[in-house]
């Protein structure tokens, strides 16, 4: 079968949980011819993949989202609609539920280009009524420009065309989503989304959190995304989540519960199961499998340390990973200096079966999640873990229903560093509570977090939607 | 006239009780004084002959060569001034002067060097003769230098300065051809260089307010900077160059026609046209100045506000007022403006007529037909630019493009088909040109002023990017062989 993925922002150009994840499900699935098709910001990453692509990827089709502003060859578009067609372009403008065909009508097959709609008097037109209907007390010239930064890439990824595949396959909403709706419109083709993380509620979070946003436009940029998500629940035959509390967002975002599966995360058991337990020492190693980013909130992870070393002195921190954000990892390393804390240790990039031997437990303090592989592959190496309550961590620690395996460790709302220095002291206080949560976390990893089991339901799903 | 609203402006906000008559000599000094000049020194030639003093093939030869001059320049400046204006326009609204003084000298360069060889090309197949055609051509080169001068003198507001510019050039002109006659050098060259001393005397004291005001350093490597403006706005380089074939295209073509004569060579004048010509053109001056007055100052306060309205945090509710406060004040300024021109023009025809049959221009019958034809072809003109000029405002070119090319084209044409019919009628041609300007500056207005938003917001390219055509390479190209060619001046020394 001929699979056209599209990813946006992650493989093959940076490193990190998803895209190792996609990395492996490529490879294994070598039944398949794979064509990737990526979104990337900046078309200077053009070719620097940081993975050697496996030999099912038959073709790669790189767009990146700067281009959309870049072109400058203009449509002989003489600015004439029909009246449902406006009424489309208004909804789109408004973010609301516009007739997403006959958008890909205008501007893929009749390729009526983004610039020639964006810069014409009907947007502005259309623009005008939306104020007037719903944003009155709004800057206008703020409404304008947002507007026409929103919609540019929009409007630029509908013009592309996509390569011919059986399948259109996005792992995410957004605009991996709206290329893949695209494609399964120009070939016919069936539509199968499997999520991660909720993408609409992570750009949320982001556009809430972001002070590049103008505070007056936030509502219509987190809008904007939902309706985006809103446009590949409606096409997809399948939706996918890793676990059942992503699922019911995703009917809350507006998605028909019918169409939605959960599919866990899976992890290669038996290399972590082999791992033995840490011999006892004077120490409690407690190890932090993440990449140095402001998601993962290290600098909570390190104020939380600080507080539990003064308690228990003997106990020392390992941040297993790269560094994604220089001036982030920076700040990390002057707020140890600031700290004078003397047990964190930096490791960068390792071997974590290997590393894990040294450890006694795990922490994981990110501000957003969907089904960290770390903490999955912490239980299967029996080793509780201390996570923020994000994602699926509390369904991973604690069971979902009709799992009644017991609890694999803590889970506290996330950046709260009074509730993480807790649940650590706890974890530190005794090493029979730990070996009991282990052996819980390693039962449950083993009963529902294989990766045999979700390549195998992928496999599934694949030959369910043709 | 890049800055005469800035300059106006300082003189305004001083309020004081004569601010307002301050502003309008202004305004009349810095726009239309040149260009009386000129036609003052001809009406001088034309009634010196008709005293006696001066014979009729010397009066012909000197109003032909001045009128070439006129005419000649006014085509090359048309292509210029315009984009020059929008480079000081710029300037003046970022605040950057720091090189006025440079893209001075580099634009006088640009004008001769582009003037002076087509010039310079048509007075050597004109068979004029060596002496007359250095004079021609030195004159020609002067009133080029003159009027891309007065672009850079709008942005001072020292118009006492001017005015003195201005009699200096009178008296020096006076003086010269004074003392050329007394060693008794012939009448055309005497007065020819009397003129061109006159006019040399008005560069320099020019050029000198200029360098009072903006006393910086002269930067060679940015001295043709304002080139690169040709890329991107070559429309308004069109506009202008056609706006002047429109205008004065019509007289060209009436020298080729039975009221015509040949002068010398490819020098030909139509003395009765030309001179009606002149006085006519005068009357649209009233216009002019009270077109600068009333829309660049009282219209700008509102222009600005609506503009500021789309950068700041204005509603749709607020903008929408800013706006109908801004079309107001224009048609409130329009209106001043056609009745001060229907007044002057009724003047001109009942009144007018009388006076100039009484002076002794040698006004004839034909000449009063021809005249009154022309008052009204000129007034319409008048109102036909400013309203094509209140439309540069809201930077849409393309109407005002097709606009100034249809002018000329009809303006040449119709002259050449009225060459057909009794002579009675020669002046229809450009009146008909005229009443076609006004009648597609007008829609053109309307259509924009109908839809402002989207002419100011909406038709705005999502990414602005500087054009790098054939002018930006000339401009860099030339600013490198300034400073190369400074450079090695410097070493010599």
């Amino acid at each position: 079968m001929r699979i056209c993925l599209i990813l946006e922002g992650c493989y093959p150009y940076v490193n990190g949980g998803v895209s190792s994840w996609m990395h492996n499900y490529i490879n294994e699935m070598t039944e398949h011819e794979f064509v990737l098709v990526t979104i990337g910001a900046n078309s200077e990453s053009r070719g620097k993949f940081k993975y050697e692509l496996a030999d099912n990827v038959v073709e790669v089709k790189e767009i990146f989202l700067n281009e959309a502003i870049q072109s400058s060859v203009h449509s002989n578009w003489k600015g004439k609609f029909n009246s449902s067609e406006r009424q489309s372009l208004k909804a789109l403008l408004a973010c609301q539920t516009p007739d997403w065909e006959l958008l890909f009508d205008i501007f893929n097959k009749r390729q009526v280009h983004p610039a020639d709609f964006l810069e014409s008097q009907l947007f502005l037109e259309l623009l005008t009524e939306i104020v007037e209907e719903n944003h009155q007390n709004k800057s206008f010239a703020d409404v304008f420009h947002t507007t026409r930064s929103m919609l540019i890439t929009v409007l630029y990824l509908m013009t592309q065309q996509l390569p011919k595949a059986d399948i259109y396959h996005s792992i995410a909403t957004g605009y991996a989503g709206l290329l893949a709706t695209l494609g399964s419109y120009q070939h016919n083709a069936p539509l199968l989304l499997t999520e991660h993380g909720i993408y609409t509620r992570e750009r949320e979070e982001e556009i809430l959190r972001s002070d590049w946003v103008l505070p007056t436009m936030k509502r219509d940029w987190i809008q904007f995304f939902y309706m985006l998500s809103n446009l590949i629940y409606s096409r997809a035959n399948r939706v996918t989540s890793l676990y059942t509390k992503a699922k019911y967002i995703q009917e809350e975002v507006g998605c028909d519960i019918e169409k939605c599966v959960v599919i866990s995360n899976g992890i290669h058991y038996e290399r972590f199961a082999a791992i033995p337990l840490k011999e006892e020492d004077e120490w409690i190693d407690i190890g932090a499998v993440v990449r140095i980013a402001p998601i993962k909130d290290i600098k909570t992870m390190i104020y939380v340390f600080y507080e539990l070393s003064r308690k228990y002195p003997n106990t020392r921190l390992h941040i297993l990973g790269g560094v994604d954000d220089e001036d982030y990892d920076r700040e990390c390393h002057q707020l140890v200096r600031q700290l004078g804390i003397k047990n964190i240790f930096f490791t960068g990039q390792v071997d974590v079966v290997k590393y894990m031997e040294k450890l006694d437990f795990t922490i994981l303090t990110s501000i957003s999640e969907a089904q960290p592989l770390s903490v999955i592959e912490s239980m299967a190496a029996r080793r509780p873990c201390v996570t923020t309550d994000v994602g699926c961590c509390r369904e991973l620690l604690e069971g979902d229903k009709g799992d009644h395996l017991g609890v694999a460790g803590y889970c506290v709302p996330p950046t709260y560093r009074t509730g993480l220095t807790h649940a650590m002291e706890k974890m530190c206080s005794s090493r029979d509570l730990r070996e009991k949560m282990g052996e819980i976390a390693q039962e449950r990893a083993k009963t529902y977090y294989l990766y045999e089991l979700m390549i195998q339901q992928y496999r599934d799903l694949y030959l369910e939607v043709t | 006239m890049a800055g005469i609203g800035f300059a106006i402006n300082k003189i305004v906000r001083g309020k004081k009780l004569t601010s307002k008559p301050r502003a309008f000599a202004y305004a009349s000094i810095v726009t239309v004084a040149p260009l009386l000049f000129g036609e003052l020194v001809l009406l001088t030639i034309y009634s010196l002959s008709n005293l006696a003093k001066v014979t009729i093939t010397d009066r012909n030869l000197i109003v032909a060569i001045i009128t070439y001059g006129l005419l000649g320049s006014l085509f090359i400046n048309g292509f210029v001034s315009l984009v020059i204006s929008r480079y000081l326009s710029d300037k003046i609204f970022s605040r950057d002067l720091s090189n006025i003084l440079t893209s001075y000298l580099g634009s006088q360069f640009f004008s001769v060097f582009l003037g002076g060889i087509l010039y310079g090309i048509f007075l050597l197949i004109s068979r004029i003769g060596f002496i007359y055609g250095v004079l021609a051509w030195i004159l020609f080169c002067e009133f080029l230098l003159s009027w891309n001068v007065i672009n850079f003198l709008t942005i001072i507001n020292d118009y006492l300065g001017i005015v003195k510019a201005f009699f200096a050039t009178i008296l020096t002109t006076l003086i010269m051809s004074s003392i050329f006659l007394l060693i008794h050098i012939s009448v055309v060259v005497s007065l020819l260089a009397g003129i061109i001393f006159g006019y040399a005397s008005f560069l320099i004291l020019a050029t000198n307010l200029l360098c009072q005001q903006f006393p910086n350093k002269l930067n060679y490597d940015q001295m043709f900077n304002f080139l690169k403006y040709f890329d991107k706005h070559w429309k308004l380089a069109v506009i202008g160059l056609c706006t002047q074939l429109g205008l004065l295209g019509h007289i060209v073509v009436i020298w080729f026609s039975q009221i015509g004569q040949q002068v010398r060579g490819l020098f030909y004048i139509a003395p009765y046209y030309d001179l009606t010509v002149f006085l006519a053109s005068l009357t649209m001056l009233a216009s002019t100045v009270q077109f600068i007055i009333s829309i660049e100052v009282d219209f700008f306060k509102s222009y600005r506000n609506y503009y500021l309205s789309f950068t700041g945090k204005c509603t749709l509710q607020e903008i929408r007022k800013a706006e109908r406060d801004m079309t107001e004040s224009l048609k409130k300024g329009m209106k001043q403006t056609v009745w001060v021109q229907l007044i002057v023009t009724l003047l001109s025809i009942s009144v007018g007529t009388s006076i100039l049959n009484a002076l002794p221009l040698g006004f004839n019958t034909t000449m009063n037909g021809y005249f009154r034809i022309l008052c009204v072809a000129y007034a319409i003109y008048g109102l036909a630019n400013i309203v094509a000029l209140s439309t540069y405002y809201f930077g849409n070119l393309t109407g005002s493009y097709w606009t100034s090319i249809s002018f000329a084209t009809v303006s040449i044409l119709a002259t050449v088909a009225t060459l057909y019919t009794n002579t009675l009628f020669y002046g229809f041609g450009f009146l008909i040109a005229t009443m076609l300007y006004f009648i597609i500056s007008w829609i053109n207005l309307e259509k924009i002023t109908s839809n402002l938003m989207y002419q100011i917001l909406g038709r705005q390219p999502i990414v602005f990017s500087e054009k790098k055509g054939i002018f930006y390479r000339f401009a860099i190209f030339l600013n490198k062989k300034m400073l190369v060619f400074t450079k090695e001046v410097n070493y010599e020394e």
